[in-house]
């Protein structure tokens, strides 16, 4: 018999006018010391299962007659709330995906890990505390005896998710729910986290529920997988077969959907962007006029780079590192304190405001959140437009029309998209509209910061294919800022890695990839291809 | 900590140092000083002649110093002040002033502080139960008593509690803070007794605002932290304890209203049609999701204990970004929609990408009006506002009699009873009696008689007085009335003046006041918040100062400085605007801040940055991107400062202070009541109050349903 054994779950919320079932007929099991992934693109109902089970759900939601729960042998859907609360936290812990925000911030880290045991176990506060120290270095926090007396946002993500996970196991429950746990973190911090609980998994026998949408982690790290797709489970199997025979045709789309290919060779050998010694210094300041203080922050430090035309560039590193900074001082989209900037021979530094503008239609820029790269007041014929009228191209009404309707079919909309507003489109279409306000100039070159990192897995697949469809057909050259390698393998000739505003290491894909010759490149290449080495 | 303490004190040293000169120098700005007041007194009272009492009034200015220039008066003032506690003597009551604040010292302290404990206490625990019992009675209830509390004037409640004491109860203590054998019996319980019995109104009265206030806040920013996920982990973590029945009711929150109110995007797609239909699908577990953050809570203990952190937050929001939202009214949070994100680029979304048909496309203020449709306080206030301006525009055309018409023979007229039905059957337009006033010989009360042989009833469009709408000459009116044979709906004052017509034109004024201070504000406001707001540095340093400054002065008293500097004998037109230009110069600040922090935010967004990219220049970005996204809230601010103005404005006027006659506002009508014995024989003066009060109210109910929903995107 497994530990848990959910069948035909069915969620239905109660809108205004109508009801909706976020998740139906959802059946799926998990074992003692197994690792059930549950698997899709966010939001098809994976949490709300999660949350069923635990029964965590709103008031508007209820769980459907017909659904079976059976934990260790008990029904336990249709518990009370009181008798719910000796399962939850004891028996069935979870984790959550936001680390920043699950832990309250006014109790110390101590207290908060104590609560759990003092009300489960009876402890005394201070045998509570005694194991709350256990428990932090069990989840091997650095410091834990410190940790103890800190607050929530003294801590990191990565440090406070491990302080998440220590409450999860403090009652040493027999099954642990995991929903998104390394999805707000960091790439080389999840791959730490991912192997925390794996070895606590060991320790305690937990059957482990993960639920993401991280098909890499669901690879390395679980022993069955179920794929749900618009609230019903599709597909399910080992991992092992699923990965290798994917059955139902939106798996196997799923799984293809993993970046892939090479970008085209580089024929030219002109360099067209020249950096040189860049650099972008923030002046902290605070206090009152008295006791002002300042502090400087280099955000970019001088930072060398050459594009050749028609070429790739990908610049890597962890949130922080100062990548976005550095493209938007290229395209003096900051201010800069030195160094040099030339756009085919053209140094770009010294140019004033009103020279610079003749070089921003050549010298174009889509940014890696959709939702707010987008004016919400204009209509997507006004946000496309928009450059063609400052800069004064496109001639007549007429002619411009024609190019913004030939920019949006380029980025495969219809031009029916032209009178609608932003908030209409998903994710995906609202970033092919962001490409198009940028093609629609006839750049030679774009910044693409981060352009695939808020959409999901399929759609980012299909915008590298568009990217690198378009730099076929307009021989465009790219300056890509990403975080996932994966993707920058995908798309890039060169690529750049970065840390603390430096550049600590460059070259071809191939060879930054495969023989990285620093710590931090090979701690950012085994979080992206490897998980768990 | 402590150089924390000390660098406040400092910064509010310095600000004490600013406020004194500036108020120093707007008492000194009326003209004459109490030299003057002296000659004339001297004159009048002791019949001395002109010479004699200049050349007095000379000495008395020696002997004050006050013919010394200024600065010197300022800094004799000031150094008296900070060298020997000696604030001077007072003129009024010839002691020294140091020894009268310090006697009423600690009266208004005890009085402040015991106000202002009620008001949280209170307020707060009535924060607590409302949001926990969101959408039920208990929390309909309060909300209530919250709009009444911050829309009812103060001195209107202290002149209704007054009126009750007085004239129903036939209370003795008012007026004092003691029964005359207690003044100076020493202290016990009977003597606190005592105390308590007089002057539970003024506690009363002062707590009912800040307990409002408080209310509101505390119920919003609950709602807030309980839809935090730590909540959720808390509920997780621990249990054990049996969960109240009470608090488990908590997650009502975020109801279906808000899920479907919050997501246009669903209702754009359902009109798609079906080719969007997987899509559509996809956001439901998005939803799901989201409206699965808020978390039960355990027991009272774990609301009380999540306070100091909702209020840090709160305040950190605040000073962020200087939105409004956070007072945000149904405390609908402010978390992002980001899940609804990544459910719409959902894996086929994008196969549906080149959209089959056209649709109807959603605009801004289609999204506003879909949201602000379903909030029923917002729409019935938008209702009430579209009724007063209608009202106010036809003033003229409604009034049944010329608000100016005086008439001897109807003095003090109270309100007609009106009577559909006689004899002669059904009347669609009542017919009122004329009404007899006499004085009782014996009791001096006024004893009214209606004289029901007679049956006055106004004509249906009938010709009444002359009057102009919109600068067309005319005398026909909706209801005209004779004087001949009274129609008196809402009584008459003093002078014989019918109270309705009197009321409807005034309307007028009062609104032009309130529309001309409130548009010169925020012409002010939007100017200066988005130089600040987009330029940043130096510029934005000097106005932010300028700001706190204007923020950091007592509003009343300023107002009665500054209104003091208009000359008595000004035009009453000119009285009229430099009125409304001191509201707008002491009202523009709060606006300025938030329109400030509204453009910082939204300069830093990627949109801002991608015009930039393109080669838009300052100009078009401001126009283009900033401005239409900041008017949002901008109208918002707006349409709540009106109310604002309107209760200023009849304050000012009910003490005299406001505009002068002929003009006429609705505080001025009042000013007629601030007479006790005046309220006590004709309680009808003081209708003009609810027509302020449905003016504030309604205003302050569209505001609140717009600032819901003026910001449909939310992401």
């Amino acid at each position: 018999m497994s530990l848990l054994d959910v069948k035909d779950l069915a969620v239905r919320f109660k809108l205004e006018d109508h009801t909706v079932e976020a998740v139906r007929g959802v059946s799926f099991s998990v074992d003692t010391g197994e690792t059930l992934a549950v698997v899709d693109e966010s939001g098809s109902g994976k949490s709300v299962s999660a949350r069923a089970i635990m029964k965590l759900l709103p008031r508007t939601a209820e769980i459907a007659p017909e659904t079976q729960i059976t934990f260790q042998g008990a029904r336990i859907e249709g518990f009370s709330e009181k008798r719910m609360l000796e399962v939850r936290g004891a028996r069935i812990g979870m984790i959550f995906q936001e680390p920043m925000t699950s832990l309250n911030p006014i109790y110390r880290i101590g207290s908060q890990i104590a609560e759990g045991l003092i009300l489960h176990q009876r402890m005394t506060k201070k045998q509570a505390l005694a194991r709350a120290l256990d428990l932090l270095k069990e989840v091997r926090i650095p410091d834990p005896e410190a940790r103890l007396e800190q607050y929530p946002h003294q801590l990191s993500g990565g440090q406070r998710q491990r302080v998440m996970i220590a409450m999860a196991i403090a009652n040493e429950p027999e099954l642990l729910l995991a929903d998104e746990p390394t999805t707000a973190l960091d790439v080389t911090v999840q791959a730490e986290i991912l192997k925390l609980i794996r070895g606590l998994q060991d320790r305690y026998h937990m059957g482990v529920i993960l639920i993401t949408h991280d098909l890499t982690i669901v690879e390395k790290v679980s022993d069955r997988v179920a794929v749900m797709r618009l609230g019903e489970v599709v597909e399910t199997g080992t991992t092992r077969a699923l990965f290798a025979r994917p059955q139902h045709p939106y798996t196997q789309k799923l799984i293809a959907s993993e970046p892939s290919g090479e970008p085209d060779v580089v024929t030219s050998k002109d360099t067209v962007l020249d950096v040189d010694r860049l650099r972008v210094v923030y002046h902290l300041r605070w206090g009152g006029m008295l006791t002002r203080q300042r502090r400087e922050l280099i955000a970019v430090d001088d930072v060398g780079l050459e594009i050749r035309k028609g070429e790739t560039l990908g610049v890597v590193g962890e949130s922080g590192s100062g990548k976005s900074t550095l493209g938007k001082a290229i395209l003096r989209l900051v201010h800069n304190d030195g160094g040099r900037v030339a756009w085919q021979g053209q140094d770009l530094q010294q140019l004033d405001k009103q020279a610079m503008r003749k070089f921003r239609t050549r010298l174009q820029v889509v940014f890696q959140d959709p939702f707010s790269s987008l004016n919400p007041r204009l209509s997507v014929r006004q946000v496309i437009e928009e450059g063609l009228i400052v800069n004064g191209l496109g001639g007549s009404g007429c002619e411009r029309d024609a190019r913004v309707r030939r920019g949006l079919e380029e980025v495969g909309l219809d031009s029916n998209a032209l009178n609608r507003f932003p908030h209409e489109f998903s994710g995906g279409q609202r970033q092919r509209i962001a490409i198009a306000r940028a093609l629609v100039l006839d750049p030679e070159f774009l910044l693409l910061d981060e352009p695939t990192s808020a959409l999901d897995l399929s759609v980012q697949a299909q915008v590298i294919d568009l990217l690198r469809a378009l730099q076929r057909n307009h021989g465009l050259t790219y300056l890509f800022i990403s975080h996932d390698l994966k993707v920058v393998r995908a798309l890039c000739h060169r690529v750049m890695v970065m840390k603390d505003g430096q550049i600590v290491e460059e070259g071809t894909v191939d060879e930054v990839l495969s023989h990285p010759k620093t710590d931090y490149t090979s701690k950012l290449v085994t979080a992206a291809f490897e998980v768990i080495a | 900590m402590a150089a924390f303490l000390w660098r406040r004190s400092l910064s509010a040293l310095g600000l004490l140092f600013v406020v004194s000169i500036v108020s120093f120098i707007l008492i000194q700005a009326p003209e004459g000083d109490f030299g003057t007041h002296y000659k004339t007194f001297a004159i009048s009272q002791g019949g001395m002649t002109e010479a004699d009492a200049q050349k007095l009034a000379d000495q008395i200015r020696v002997r004050y110093g006050l013919d010394q220039p200024l600065y010197l008066q300022y800094l004799n003032w000031i150094g008296g002040i900070v060298t020997e506690g000696d604030f001077g003597q007072s003129f009024t009551y010839n002691k020294p002033v140091a020894d009268l604040i310090g006697e009423r010292l600690w009266r208004t302290l005890g009085i402040a502080l015991t106000c202002h404990l009620l008001a949280t206490l209170i307020g707060v625990s009535l924060g607590i139960y409302a949001a926990v019992n969101q959408h039920r009675l208990g929390d309909t209830a309060s909300t209530v008593l919250a709009f009444l509390g911050m829309t009812i004037p103060r001195y209107f409640m202290a002149l209704l509690i007054l009126y009750w004491l007085a004239f129903i109860v036939g209370s003795p203590y008012i007026g004092s803070l003691f029964s005359p054998r207690y003044v100076l019996a020493p202290w016990s319980l009977a003597k606190f007794w005592d105390l308590l019995l007089h002057i539970w109104p003024i506690i009363l009265i002062a707590t009912v605002g800040g307990l409002a206030y408080n209310l509101r806040v505390m119920r919003c920013n609950l709602l807030d932290v309980l839809r935090q996920p730590f909540i959720e982990t808390a509920r997780e973590g621990a249990a054990g304890e049996e969960s109240d029945p009470q608090t488990r009711r908590t997650q009502r929150a975020a109801p279906a209203r808000h899920v479907s109110g919050r997501h246009p995007a669903l209702y754009a797609d359902r009109r798609a049609g079906g080719g969007d239909r997987p899509e559509r699908a996809d956001h439901r577990p998005a939803d799901a999701r989201h409206i699965g953050t808020p978390g039960r809570v355990r027991n009272g203990d774990d609301i009380l204990v999540a306070l100091p952190g909702a209020d840090h937050r709160q305040l950190h929001r605040r000073s962020a970004s200087g939105s409004t939202r956070s007072a945000n009214s149904h405390g609908r949070s402010g978390m992002s929609t980001q899940p609804i994100a990544d459910a719409r680029a959902g894996l086929l979304a994008d196969d549906a990408a080149p959209a089959v048909q056209t649709t109807r496309s959603q605009t801004y203020l289609n999204l506003v009006w879909r949201r602000f449709r379903k909030n029923r306080v917002g729409m019935t206030g938008g209702v009430l506002v579209a009724l007063l301006l209608l009202t106010t525009i036809f003033a003229d055309f409604l009034a049944p009699y010329d608000p100016a018409q005086r008439d001897r023979d109807n003095i003090y007229t109270p309100p007609a009873n009106l009577h559909f039905v006689s004899d002669e059957g059904f009347h669609p337009i009542p017919f009122a009696h004329p009404v007899a006033v006499t004085l009782n010989p014996q009791t001096f009360e006024l004893v009214f008689t209606e004289d029901t042989g007679v049956r006055c009833r106004p004509e249906f469009l009938g010709k009444g007085w002359n009057c102009t709408l919109f600068g067309i000459p005319m005398n026909r009116h909706l209801l005209a009335a004779s004087l001949e044979c009274p129609w008196h709906i809402l009584g008459t004052d003093r002078d014989g003046r019918d109270m309705l017509s009197r009321v409807l034109i005034r309307s007028q004024l009062t609104l032009i006041m309130a529309g001309l201070v409130v548009a010169i504000a925020v012409t002010i406001d939007t100017l200066f918040g988005i130089v600040s707001g987009y330029n940043g540095g130096t510029v934005d340093h000097w106005l932010q100062r300028g700001v706190e400054f204007i923020l950091a002065l007592p509003e009343l008293p300023f107002y009665f400085a500054l209104v003091a500097i208009i000359p008595r004998n000004a035009e009453p037109l000119h009285v009229f605007f430099m009125l409304a230009a001191i509201l707008s110069l002491l009202k523009w600040a709060q606006l300025a801040r938030e329109v400030r922090g509204k453009t910082l935010s939204i300069s830093q967004l990627d949109y801002v940055t991608a015009a930039e990219a393109v080669g838009a220049g300052t100009p078009r970005i401001v126009m283009r991107h900033i401005l239409p996204n900041v008017m949002s809230h901008v109208v918002v601010v707006t349409t709540l400062m009106i109310p604002i103005v309107v209760l200023i404005e009849s304050f000012l006027s009910f003490l005299g202070l406001g505009v002068q006659p002929p003009l006429v506002s609705w505080g001025m009508l009042l000013n007629a009541g601030k007479d006790l014995q005046n309220l006590g024989s004709y309680p009808w003066v003081l209708t003009p109050v609810v027509a302020t009060l449905i003016t504030v109210l309604s205003f302050n109910m569209l505001g609140d349903g717009l600032r819901d929903a003026v910001d449909p995107y939310q992401h």
